[in-house]
C-alpha cells in the first residue's frame, strides 16, 4: 500500500521544486503557477482612458478649442504603433483603437491573453498648480505589508492573487521605466517628479513589464498648445521607441 | 382717602415696579453664561476662545509641484475618531490663498470609521470623483491629502482607504488603486509651511 503512496508524494514534491526554476530571471520569492511564455515580438501599447472617460482635458478658449486627454492618447498611440512596427518589426496591440470605455481589468485581460513581452500606457496629466509641466514615467507600487498577502501554509500552491500579477514584474518595470525616463529626457522637458512609482490600478493586473508615460500636463498653458501638435508627438514617440528597442535587446540577451 | 395719600401710594406702586425691574435684572445678570458676551465679539477672537487643535492638513500651492503640509486650527471634539472627522472636514473646505486645494469642488464628508485593525474608512460624497480634474498626478495629490491628513492626525490609524457614496470604488478618476486601504504616503509632500 506504500509504494503509491510514497511515489504520489515523491512526484509532488518534484513537481513543487521544478516550479522556481521554470522561471528563469525570476526571484525565487515571486514565483507562479503560470510560468512565462511571453511572446518576445508582441507589445501592448495602451491609450489611456476612452468613451465616457474623457480624462484630463484642457479648456481652450474658441480658437484653441479644448482638448481632451482620451483624444490625445489614441493619436499618440496609433502614432507609436507604425513607429514601433515598421523600424522595429515588432506586433503592435492596441488595447482600443477608437473612443470607447474600457475597464482596467479588460485592458489587463486583452494584454496578458497576448503574452507580451511589454505594455506601456499613454496619458496626458493635470496638475492643481498651472506652472507644473513636463513628461513623467510611472510604475506600479505594493504595499509590502498587506495582511492579505498568501501565507506560508498556502505557498506550494503557489497562487499568486490577479490583482498583485504585476508585483513579480517590479524590477524590470522599474527598469523600463528608467529606460523611458533616459529617452524622453534627450528629446521633451521632463516633469518634477520624472519617475514615480504609486498604486496604479491599470498596471497591477499586468502579467509583464508595464509603465505608463505621461505626454505632458493639460493644465500648463504652453504644454497644453504644444502636446497635440505633430512635432512633439514625433519627439515623444522617437523616445518610446528607442525605449522598447533598448528593453526588446535586454529581452533577448537574457533569453537561453 | 386724600389726594396726598392716592400719590403716595402710586409712587410706592411705582417704586415696587421699578425695584422688581432691576432685581430681575441683575438677576439675568448673574445667570447668563459667558458665552452671550463672546459671541458679540469679533468673529475670529469668538473662534479662538473656542478649543481647537493644531493639525496638518495638505494642499498645493500656484507654484508648486508638491503638496504642502500646513499646520491650522481645527476645533476641538472629544474623541480621537471625532477629532479626525474634525480635521477632515477642514481638509475637504476651501482653502485661502497662496495655497490651492487639492479635493475636488463639492466634496463632503459622508462618513468616517475606522476598524479595530487601524483601517480607517473615509466615505466622500460622489463629487470627489465627478469633478476631479483628471491626470494622475492630480489624482495622486487628492488621494495623498485624504490618506495623510487623517494617517497624520490619528496615530492609532496604519492605513486609510477612500469610499465614494458608501461604496469601494476602483479610482477617483482612473490612475490610483483605492479598492484597498493606503498607507500615508510622503513621497509628494514637500517642506511645512506655518
Amino acid at each position: 500500500v506504500r509504494g503509491p503512496l510514497i511515489s504520489i508524494v515523491t512526484l509532488s514534491v518534484a513537481l513543487l521544486a521544478s516550479f522556481p526554476r521554470a522561471q528563469g530571471t525570476l526571484p525565487p520569492a515571486s514565483p507562479t503557477l503560470v510560468p512565462p511564455s511571453a511572446d518576445p515580438r508582441a507589445i501592448v501599447i495602451d491609450p489611456g482612458h476612452g468613451g465616457d472617460d474623457v480624462g484630463a482635458r484642457r479648456m481652450g478658449s474658441d480658437e484653441e478649442g479644448t482638448v481632451e486627454e482620451k483624444t490625445l492618447t489614441l493619436a499618440y498611440a496609433q502614432r507609436l504603433r507604425g513607429a514601433i512596427e515598421t523600424r522595429l518589426g515588432l506586433r503592435v496591440i492596441l488595447t482600443r483603437d477608437d473612443d470607447r470605455a474600457m475597464t482596467a481589468d479588460e485592458r489587463a485581460a486583452l494584454a496578458n491573453s497576448h503574452k507580451a513581452m511589454l505594455f506601456l500606457s499613454l496619458h496626458a496629466n493635470a496638475a492643481p498648480s498651472p506652472t507644473v509641466s513636463g513628461a513623467e514615467v510611472l510604475y506600479a507600487k505594493f504595499d509590502e505589508a498587506r495582511d492579505d498577502a498568501p501565507s506560508d501554509a498556502l505557498r506550494p500552491l503557489e497562487m499568486i492573487p490577479w490583482d498583485r500579477v504585476q508585483a513579480r514584474h517590479i524590477d524590470t518595470s522599474a527598469r523600463v521605466a528608467a529606460m523611458l525616463e533616459e529617452t524622453l529626457r534627450a528629446r521633451v522637458t521632463m516633469g518634477p517628479h520624472p519617475v514615480q512609482q504609486a498604486p496604479l490600478r491599470g498596471l497591477v493586473n499586468l502579467n509583464m513589464p508595464a509603465a505608463i508615460v505621461e505626454v505632458g500636463y493639460l493644465t500648463n498653458a504652453e504644454q497644453a498648445a504644444l502636446v497635440p501638435t505633430e512635432a512633439y508627438q514625433a519627439l515623444v514617440v522617437d523616445a518610446i521607441a528607442e525605449a522598447v528597442d533598448r528593453f526588446r535587446n535586454t529581452v533577448d540577451q537574457s533569453a537561453p | 382717602m386724600t389726594r396726598r395719600h392716592a400719590i403716595q401710594a402710586g409712587v410706592g406702586v411705582v417704586l415696587l415696579a421699578l425695584l422688581a425691574w432691576g432685581m430681575t435684572s441683575a438677576l439675568e445678570y448673574l445667570v447668563t453664561p459667558r458665552t452671550s458676551t463672546t459671541s458679540r465679539l469679533d468673529p475670529d477672537e469668538a473662534a479662538a476662545e473656542r478649543p481647537h487643535i493644531t493639525a496638518t492638513l495638505y494642499y498645493a500651492r500656484r507654484d508648486g509641484d508638491a503638496l504642502v503640509p500646513v499646520r491650522r486650527d481645527v476645533p476641538h471634539a472629544d474623541g480621537a475618531v471625532a477629532q479626525a472627522r474634525a480635521v477632515l472636514i477642514a481638509q475637504l473646505a476651501p482653502v485661502p490663498s497662496p495655497f490651492i486645494s487639492v479635493i475636488p469642488m463639492g466634496t463632503t464628508l459622508r462618513a468616517f470609521y475606522v476598524t479595530t485593525r487601524g483601517d480607517a474608512f473615509v466615505d466622500l460624497s460622489r463629487e470627489v470623483s465627478s469633478n476631479h480634474p483628471g491626470g494622475s498626478f492630480a489624482e495622486q495629490l487628492t488621494v495623498a491629502a485624504i490618506v495623510n491628513a487623517v494617517a497624520t492626525g490619528l496615530p492609532t490609524v496604519r492605513r486609510v482607504q477612500i469610499l465614494i457614496e458608501g461604496r469601494e470604488v476602483d479610482t477617483l478618476a482612473g490612475h490610483v488603486d483605492l479598492r484597498r486601504p493606503l498607507a500615508r504616503d510622503v513621497s509628494l509632500v514637500g517642506d511645512e509651511v506655518q
